[in-house]
């Protein structure tokens, strides 16, 4: 057993990728089915006397535009979780010691935990959409497939940005609750910085929920925020594999 | 194997506090070398140093010819609990890219005691077993040095008596650095030692020089009668004293080891005695120890040596 396939097993022993699939599909079921059900669910629960409640239309995107919602909150909180207890590489200092003192070169000790975290990410978030594509096809109507794709693909660029996040701030805090923490501050903190007008364009949480604003607008609007979540990804990355390279067990 | 391992003015510091002082170790290849010393002292600095997993503040580590494949057993060993313990010494094996086959790991396991365990999740195993794991996973690399952080530490007297003789067994083949609070485990497999006090090395040289150090006295069992022989030991030369501790036991002290050594045999045959043991009178190594350390119930003074 190499750590690539360490990995692997990692995620199914520890339910983690259980955890992740569940949370995205149920999202991803969720949206369309209350899409469908609530006018019923909210006229059978009124009272005898209310009259004329008329509800919306609504269109097939919407049900897929709940899962982007949701993914932009529940799933991210999620997935930074889950990449906080993968990546807690410190975490444990006697488990630490089994793997640093035979994987001296960091790279082979990160890398296969960040590809995981974030294979398992988008993977999830694949079945999910999958999941809320199929459900709003049956209950709602159709919905147009290469928004979808391109949503799904910016919202995966959007996760993997997480996973780097996450790992950058597991190779400055040992504790993984730390680095979950600190990674959910840190997209709350890109959440606020949106509200400045200049700044917004090119802050990567506008991908976050692409499944949801790229049926109404064009991806060539994105181009700021893709070109700095890739390049966020990579640079968070390579800054995590060099940090964790240079800690030392704690005193 | 050519070469051994050697650090040179090795300094380790954590922000003001000086872990390791500047120690000068040299371990021969091939050797089971003992690193002692009171909590506190750095030794499981000195290992992390000498493993990798710490870079030191100053100083040289030459691992040499040795250095090829290094294994590290840390004390309180833990692995990620829903992993099996042929799976974890089979990844211990794979994450220094080493293929090992299912007989390979069996074997390992069963080396150290864990054969019936094979199959069973290493979150239920006991501090023990996880011990007799963390040794398991180290020998499967088939090291050219080991490294072990008090490793019997957990183990009951039965399971210490296993563990320090594989590694005892492990002396020519593997160079062995193994710390321990337990001087009896040292003075039983370390031909060489280390005694660290305070981030200091003082002392290095041969388990034999540092005993004859300790042991100013003997201690020699005969059937009865003794009379003849207390008579013929305190005749000798190089006897400063003899006294009779137990019927039969007789604590003998002497000038000089060499000579206690090479004489004792001929006054034993000479005044007739039944001999059923002989050695240096015991505690002496912990004696030294406390004398070398500052430590001790009787916290007697450091010697520099």
């Amino acid at each position: 057993m190499g750590s690539w396939r360490l990995e692997w097993v990692r995620m199914w022993r520890t339910k983690r990728i259980v955890a992740l699939v569940a949370t995205f599909v149920l999202l991803g079921l969720a949206g369309p089915i209350a899409l469908h059900y609530l006018p019923e669910l909210i006229k059978a629960g009124s009272n005898r006397g209310v009259q004329g409640l008329v509800f919306p239309n609504v269109q097939p995107v919407q049900g897929i535009a709940n899962l982007g919602n949701n993914v932009s909150s529940i799933g991210t909180l999620v997935v930074a979780i889950v990449a906080a207890a993968t990546l807690g590489v410190d975490s444990d200092r006697s488990v630490a010691a089994f793997y640093r003192s035979r994987l001296r070169n960091p790279v082979a000790l990160i890398l296969p935990r960040l590809t995981s975290s974030a294979v398992a990410a988008v993977a999830a978030l694949a079945l999910g959409a999958l999941a809320a594509w199929y459900e709003t096809e049956v209950l709602l109507g159709s919905v147009p497939f290469v928004p979808l794709v391109g949503g799904f693909l910016l919202e995966s660029l959007w996760l993997c940005f997480v996973v780097a996040a996450t790992a950058f701030f597991a190779s400055l805090l040992r504790s993984a609750a730390g680095a979950a923490g600190a990674a959910v501050a840190s997209i709350l903190a890109l959440a606020i910085a949106g509200a400045v007008p200049h700044l917004s364009p090119w802050l990567p949480n506008r991908l976050s929920g692409s499944l949801a604003s790229l049926i109404g607008q064009s991806a060539g609007d994105l181009w700021k925020a893709v070109l700095v979540a890739l390049l966020g990804t990579l640079v968070l990355s390579a800054l995590a594999i060099r940090l964790f390279a240079s800690r030392e067990p704690a005193a | 194997m050519s070469g051994g391992l050697s650090t040179t003015g090795l300094v380790k510091r954590y922000g003001t506090i000086q872990a390791l002082a500047g120690i000068d170790l040299e371990v021969p290849p091939g050797s089971v070398y003992g690193l002692v010393g009171p909590n506190g002292s750095g030794k499981t600095t000195a290992l992390e140093l000498i493993v990798g997993l710490r870079r030191p503040s100053a100083g040289l580590i030459d691992v040499g010819g040795i250095g090829e494949r290094v294994a590290y057993c840390p004390d309180a060993a833990e692995f990620d609990p829903w992993l099996t313990a042929s799976e974890v010494v089979t990844l211990s094996a794979g994450l220094i890219g080493r293929n090992v086959d299912d007989a390979k790991v069996k074997g390992a396991l069963a080396q150290v005691g864990l054969g019936d365990a094979t199959n069973r999740k290493v979150g239920g195993f006991s501090r023990g077993m996880l011990s007799r794991l963390n040794l398991g996973a180290a020998l499967v690399c088939e090291p050219t040095l080991l490294v072990a952080d008090e490793p019997a530490a957990a183990l009951d007297p039965a399971g210490r008596w296993e563990v320090i003789e594989l590694l005892g067994s492990l002396a020519g083949r593997t160079t062995v650095i193994v710390s321990s609070h337990n001087l009896n485990d040292v003075q039983r497999i370390c031909d060489r030692v280390g005694v660290l006090a305070a981030g200091r090395l003082v002392y290095q040289g041969a388990l034999r020089e540092l005993l004859e150090r300790a042991a100013t006295a003997l201690r020699v069992v005969v059937r009865q009668p003794t009379a003849p022989v207390v008579e013929a030991l305190a005749a000798a030369s190089w006897v400063t004293g003899v006294r009779e501790e137990q019927p039969g036991v007789l604590i003998v002290e002497v000038s000089a080891m060499d000579a206690a050594e090479e004489g004792l045999p001929v006054v034993l045959a000479a005044s007739g005695a039944r001999l059923v043991e002989a050695g240096p009178a015991e505690g002496s190594l912990q004696e030294v120890f406390f004398q070398l350390t500052g430590t001790g119930p009787a916290g007697a003074g450091a010697q520099e040596g």
